[in-house]
């Protein structure tokens, strides 16, 4: 156990991470994927350790669940129109490069005795990545951005007596953001110098803590509501700043820099209904604090010249947001041993429009999903599911920043994985 | 209908739902507000010479073309894509003035050149700044024995914005023009000033007449226009500064008793002698040091140089710009000279705007004004915008050649440009928020 756990550990740590609302990621695993992340209330799975680990109470015996899910998003910007300043009006296409994520997840749970399971989760919750051409329009706002973390949570969940208004499970979960990097780097122009590329590389140094508390409750057999709380986590992450080529008496080598970044609490309220055996139907609401992320703030272990601090904060003004998420599965579709899966979402942007910069381009977004589940033996099946997201055109006019134009964001997010129980 | 039914229909509907988004139009058009009010910005060309041309600390250089205010103003017009300028990689060419990279020391000039980049573009750039170009050059006029091959020989500059393809007014007519941004004649009484007297300037008749015929040249095209006049001398710091900074570094003072310029010496305040087109005499409060006096000054303080305290070794005419004497009344000095042509030259293009019914943008009033609030405020103040303040020095509005702009000071060109657009011609082009140009300081790799 410890070895396929230390072997997944370490292909975790190899994996690059995504892109989704703000900067969350809430693909945690490919069942859920398929219905849309409508998942709080369903509970029926080992990776309700992410989405309400009140929910593995009821899981009996020794259960894992792994996959990945590659997230491609493909973003342009447009522009920039004339009024920004100082970069000169067109009508010209950028596209961002495009990157695709590997996204794993990895659950495992046991129950210990009826009513109380113990399990742990490995996921990546926030990440993002952007790249634009090193001398495209934008370059002084963003050319890369990189955000990777990587959570295991250890989890306990249990049910409780049965005292006469159906079944009732609690969980709670010790969220250790145990593995994290950011990237960042975009061009300054002040100086008339070649090579003006500023760029910041930070690792997570210790590992930062959270937590999610669970509550399940099953009024009757065809319907359940759930509740997950995720508290916030505070990652602070140290590293290089490196100043390419401006000038060293404004921007000293040999600078360590880093940045604290307030991964936002959220909650979900769900609610399904299972009319049939066979099928079963939940929406849920999930609310996320991002007004947390109000900005960035990177620190410098000495003061720059240039900036005339030891800090360069720039204003992200996010605010808080919501997604109603919706999903349906029936099982034993036609075939014995095959579910299948579909979910829509709506998914509100955290980003008001004048805040709004490449590094991230997130609009206002519709996702639509379809997934799927065979049982290749009793005991093990494989899971796929396949996201599609739109992010509405968003037309920015009054930017902070001056770079004003129209960003385009749409991504794939095919996903593969495999369920045991013993 | 069985349930099974109905969640295959809600799968199907949700495949065809995300197909549907899927392969809609990615993009609909760009919708840009059109801001040109009875202007058409469909081809946009600008006329001039290193001001339009976004040459900056001595050199022509990429990320000072960037932001020259031609390709600003562009820049704000909603018809505009293409605004093509004659790119030098950095450090330019030229001979940039920058400040070490290490330290900040200097500045001093760059020992590297630049190359053009964008050499094969198959059409005429847009802008057609010329550095070092007078207004005859426009239609490559000759100046007596001064002839237009002559000075494109003498001058590298026409070849890398030209290409050996006409003149300015030729490229100009071949991208059929619109709109044309036109300043020129700076040069024509320039060279005059930098030279303290020594180089002749162009006779106000003779500007006249060239100015007409170039804005013939401009109507013929149908375009509208906007022009520029042209700055009293005496408001570049090329011309102001270095006199004001040896008096506070006590190098030389100005002695209220004998109404001289006096230098430290080491036996004291001595009168100061300088060498003007008529006589030696001693330097009275009108008299302006140009910038490149600053290595007389340094040569002198090394005792490399005899010491401007007798009229035997007055400071060079070519360091000077004398201006009146007002007791006894003097005849006819520099400074004089050179603001009478400045202000006939820019009657004839005031005339030429009203004429043809096209914007003006009156940096002449503008600049003077704004050295007027550096005097006033003890040099604190200049021109604010945006939160930003700019005082007439290099390093601020000017960049280290103290004859040129710097990006900010290109910007405020820029939003006088866009103002005097907008007034003229209904034009709802939006201004340059100054704050965010980059300073654009040129400092050494």
């Amino acid at each position: 156990m410890r070895r396929i756990l230390a072997t997944i550990g370490l292909v975790l740590i190899c994996s690059a991470s995504a892109y989704s609302s703000g900067f969350s990621i809430y693909e945690a695993s490919v069942r859920a994927n398929g219905m849309l992340g409508a998942f709080s209330a369903y509970a029926d799975h080992v990776s309700t350790i992410y989405y309400n680990p009140a929910g593995m109470a009821g899981l009996d015996g020794f259960r894992v669940s792994g996959g990945a899910t590659i997230i491609a998003p493909r973003s342009t910007f447009r522009g920039p129109f004339p009024s920004s300043t100082p970069y000169p009006g067109s009508q010209g296409k950028y596209e961002m490069k495009e990157q695709n994520f590997f996204v794993p997840n990895f659950y495992a749970s046991y129950q210990i005795k009826d009513g109380l399971t113990a399990g742990i989760g490995v996921y990546a919750p926030y990440g993002l990545g952007t790249k634009w051409d090193e001398n495209w329009v934008g370059r002084t706002e963003a050319i890369e951005t990189s955000i990777e973390t990587i959570f295991v949570q250890p989890t306990v969940a249990y049910k409780l007596p049965e005292f006469g208004i159906g079944n009732v499970q609690v969980g709670a979960g010790l969220m250790i953001a145990a593995y994290g990097e950011v990237k960042l780097s975009r061009g300054v122009e002040d100086f008339g110098v070649q090579n003006d590329i500023f760029s910041l590389n930070g690792d997570l140094e210790k590992p930062a803590f959270g937590y999610n508390l669970g509550l399940l409750w099953e009024p009757t057999d065809m319907v359940s509501l759930g509740f997950t709380y995720r508290s916030k986590v505070e990652v602070e992450f140290n590293g290089d700043a490196d100043f390419d080529g401006l000038p060293t008496a404004l921007f000293p080598s040999n600078t360590g820099g880093g940045t604290t970044l307030e991964l936002p609490s959220n909650w979900a309220a769900g609610l399904n209904v299972a009319p049939t055996k066979n099928l079963s139907l939940e929406v849920d609401y999930v609310w996320w604090g991002w007004s947390s992320y109000d900005e960035l703030a990177i620190k410098f272990d000495q003061t720059i010249p240039a900036f005339n601090s030891n800090e360069l904060v720039s204003k992200r003004g996010y605010e808080n947001s919501y997604q109603i998420r919706v999903g349906g599965e029936y099982t034993n579709a036609g075939v014995e041993g095959l579910d299948i899966r579909a979910g829509i979402s709506y998914d509100q942007s955290p980003l008001p429009t004048k805040y709004i910069d490449p590094t991230l381009p997130d609009s206002d977004r519709w996702l639509f999903s379809g997934g799927l589940t065979y049982d290749i033996i009793p005991s093990l099946s494989v899971d796929a599911a396949y996201i599609f997201i739109r992010a509405k055109e968003r037309v920015n006019r009054s930017s902070e920043n001056g770079l004003h134009g129209v960003y385009n964001t749409y991504a794939n997010l095919p996903s593969l994985g495999f369920t045991a129980k013993f | 209908m069985s349930l099974q039914n109905i969640s295959k229909k809600l799968l199907f509907a949700l495949l065809v739902a995300s197909f549907t988004f899927y392969s809609c139009k990615d993009y609909n058009d760009l919708d840009v507000n059109p801001n040109s009010g009875d202007a058409d910005f469909s081809s946009v060309v600008a006329i001039g010479n290193s001001l339009t041309a976004g040459y900056q600390s001595n050199a022509l250089f990429e990320s000072a073309q960037r932001y020259s205010f031609p390709a600003m103003v562009a820049g704000q017009m909603a018809g505009v894509n293409n605004f093509e300028q004659p790119l030098i990689s950095d450090p330019g060419i030229g001979g940039r003035l920058q400040l070490s990279g290490s330290d900040l020391s200097g500045p001093t000039q760059a020992q590297e050149q630049g190359s053009p980049i964008n050499t094969d573009l198959d059409r005429p750039y847009n802008n057609l700044g010329v550095p070092g170009a007078i207004l005859a050059d426009f239609l490559g006029q000759d100046m007596g024995s001064n002839t237009y091959d002559n000075r494109k020989q003498n001058n590298p500059f026409f070849n890398i914005v030209l290409r050996g393809n006409g003149t300015q007014a030729e490229q100009m007519a071949a991208l059929q023009p619109t709109f044309v941004m036109f300043w020129l004649g700076n040069n024509d009484i320039l060279g005059y000033v930098t030279s303290g007297g020594t180089t002749p300037y162009v006779p106000a008749s003779n500007f006249q007449s060239l100015y007409q015929a170039s804005m013939n040249a401009i109507a013929q095209t149908g375009a509208d226009a906007v022009l520029y006049n042209i700055p009293d001398v005496t408001t570049i710091p090329y011309v102001f500064l270095l006199r004001s900074q040896l008096e506070q570094q006590g190098t030389i003072r100005y002695n209220q008793p004998t109404q001289t310029y006096q230098l430290q010496t080491p036996q004291g305040y001595t009168d100061i002698y300088i060498e003007t087109a008529n006589s030696t005499r001693v330097m009275r409060a009108n008299d302006l040091l140009l910038l490149s006096a600053s290595s007389y000054f340094q040569s002198v303080q090394a005792g490399e140089t005899a010491p401007p305290v007798s009229p035997n070794s007055p400071i060079p005419n070519q360091y000077v710009l004398d201006g009146p004497i007002s007791s006894p009344p003097s005849g006819n000095s520099e400074i004089v000279q050179a603001s009478q042509v400045v202000s006939a030259y820019n009657n004839t293009i005031a005339n030429a705007a009203s004429n043809n019914g096209w914007a003006l943008v009156d940096i002449n009033s503008a600049f003077s004004q704004i050295f007027q609030n550096f005097q006033q405020s003890g040099g604190s103040q200049g021109i604010s915008q945006n939160g930003v303040t700019l005082t007439p020095v290099p390093g601020s509005l000017f960049s280290f050649d103290g004859v040129h702009p710097g990006n900010q000071g290109h910007g405020i060109v820029a939003n006088m440009t866009i103002e005097a657009i907008n007034n003229t011609y209904n034009a709802n082009l939006p201004t340059i928020n100054i704050s965010t140009i980059p300073q654009g300081i040129p400092v050494s790799n």
